[in-house]
């Protein structure tokens, strides 16, 4: 009798338990997936502005074909990654391309607004100037938006690891996330100006 | 610090507060027992004095009367500050003659405002607060109001907006929403209405005092209810004191924090500094001339000279918080 009620008191402690690591788990990846989806949001908001900026750029920098040929390109890669990205968002080869050509966008928009502080008259338009405010602020969002992504991988995976949630993690159906890493050498590299 | 860890602190932060705040009036209701029960011993003793069919109080009944007196006090006081308090950040920011700012703006400068709150909120993983621009105001200052972060409203002022650089004004928002992530802004409710409370009674010994002892006509003067209010006010001003100095102390730890988390959302520590040497260096400082300002000064970036009290550390003390061998010349 007395051994049941022990046995008992030792299985309904570790049923709680297990139902306050799985209710953890689940709160912390869906904060992890919303962070992702920010930083999605932000990434189709910059795919939508580069074509305009890339338009209104044309007029003033006929010298700089390369340099705006490799934006779109870049851009279009990207948008073709992202999509195959949302066709199998668990595909973690899909993810990964999907950040190495945002990583490159983001090379080479950095270098086309570093390229139009040469050109005076690009500066002064004004069309211009508030898709340069607006695509730096994308910029900035999906930095930080990256930077708070990463900083939700870390704690789930802190607490899918940890001593003794990680006997159960497996059973409930938990994997490690991966972080949004840069893979490319261009973005590592700082922007060069170079002053004529 | 994660999302949990933030939440248990903040609740267990509000839990200590909260026992506090019923000692400190425990405490209070026992004085004004002390108090009563002083008057009523006095009385007797001196002025045995027994009117026909005036029933006889005796010390229980006196100390009951006495307690549930405070109490009813305290707790209208309480409740009617929390009631002020409860209409939310928009109506904060009318107070001080905000504008709001909404999308499509045609001034870039606004327009860049809007920019620099919405990339905070991201790295801040907050919903979008609403904006409003202090026209009026030419000192660099910024504040947040609301009940949480649903609610939450960035101020900030006009003289920020033309003095400080893209960078800076990020690091003053980014200051702003840590406010936000922390729960300082239901901290700082909470605080304030648990101060009144405590703070109530002195009101109302000061208020016995003036019709006692400072009366029109010579008549409506009663040095007995003078008395009575001059006793009244020290027991209250007691617990007001060392109330208001537990808040200030609070306030300054939760601006520490605020600072130190604006330099990890940014991840720019200059930015900051530079910030805050501007305020020390311009002559537009951080004032603020609206009369409502003792209604925000808590919740502002900077407090101006002419505040109320100190509740955020000094200027330099902050800058060399980031940048230690700051020598203390703006």
């Amino acid at each position: 009798m007395v051994v049941g009620f022990a046995f008992g008191g030792v299985f309904l402690l570790f049923a709680l338990y297990a139902v306050g690591v799985y209710n953890r788990l689940v709160t912390l990846r869906n904060l992890l997936r919303n962070a992702f989806s920010q930083i999605d949001v932000q990434l189709k908001r910059r795919h939508d502005l580069i074509p305009n900026l890339v338009e209104t750029a044309k007029g003033y920098l006929a010298h700089e074909r390369q340099t705006l040929e490799a934006v779109i390109a870049a851009r279009n890669q990207a948008v073709t990654a992202s999509k195959a990205a949302a066709q199998n968002p668990v595909d973690a080869g899909a993810l990964k391309g999907m950040a190495t050509a945002e990583a490159a966008l983001s090379g080479t928009v950095g270098r086309l607004l570093a390229v139009s502080e040469a050109y005076p008259d690009l500066k002064a338009n004004q069309t211009m100037s508030a898709l340069t405010e607006e695509l730096t602020s994308t910029e900035n969002k999906i930095a930080f938006a990256r930077q708070a992504f990463n900083d939700g991988v870390a704690t789930y995976n802190v607490a899918l690891e940890k001593f003794p949630a990680t006997l159960l993690a497996g059973s409930f159906g938990f994997d490690e996330a991966a972080l949004w890493e840069i893979e490319t050498p261009e973005e590592r590299e700082p922007v060069r100006v170079a002053f004529a | 610090m994660d999302f949990f860890e933030r939440e248990a602190e903040a609740r267990s932060r509000s839990r200590i507060f909260s026992f506090l705040f019923l000692m400190a009036a425990a405490s209070t209701i026992a004085s004004v027992d002390l108090l009563a029960w002083g008057v009523w011993a006095a009385e007797s003793r001196y002025f045995p004095i027994r009117f026909e069919g005036l029933p006889t109080l005796s010390a229980t009944d006196l100390i009951i009367g006495a307690t549930a007196l405070t109490l009813v006090i305290m707790v209208t006081a309480v409740i009617q500050k929390s009631l002020a308090l409860s209409r939310g950040g928009a109506a904060v920011a009318e107070l001080m003659d905000g504008t709001r700012l909404t999308p499509p703006l045609a001034d870039p400068v606004r327009r860049q405002l809007l920019d620099v709150v919405e990339e905070m909120a991201v790295a801040a993983s907050l919903p979008v607060p609403t904006v409003y621009l202090l026209e009026r105001e030419d000192g660099i200052n910024a504040f947040v109001a609301g009940f949480d972060p649903e609610d939450a409203v960035v101020c900030v002022t006009q003289g920020a907006l033309d003095a400080l650089s893209r960078d800076e004004l990020q690091a003053i928002v980014a200051h702003e929403l840590s406010h936000v992530v922390n729960g300082d802004m239901t901290l700082n409710v909470q605080l304030t209405v648990q101060l009144h409370g405590l703070i109530v009674l002195s009101q109302i010994g000061r208020g016995l005092m003036n019709l006692g002892f400072g009366g029109r006509s010579k008549e409506s003067r009663s040095s007995i209810a003078g008395a009575i209010g001059l006793l009244v006010l020290a027991v209250g001003s007691v617990g007001a004191f060392f109330g208001g100095l537990f808040k200030r102390a609070v306030s300054r730890e939760r601006e520490r924090l605020a600072d130190a988390e604006a330099v990890q959302f940014t991840r720019n520590p200059g930015a900051l500094v530079g910030a805050l040497k501007k305020i020390g260096s311009l002559p537009c400082g951080a004032a603020i001339q609206s009369p409502k300002l003792d209604q925000v000064s808590h919740f502002l970036f900077v407090e101006p000279d002419n505040a109320l009290g100190r509740r955020h550390p000094s200027l330099t003390s902050r800058i060399r918080a980031i940048e230690p061998d700051f020598d203390g010349n703006f």
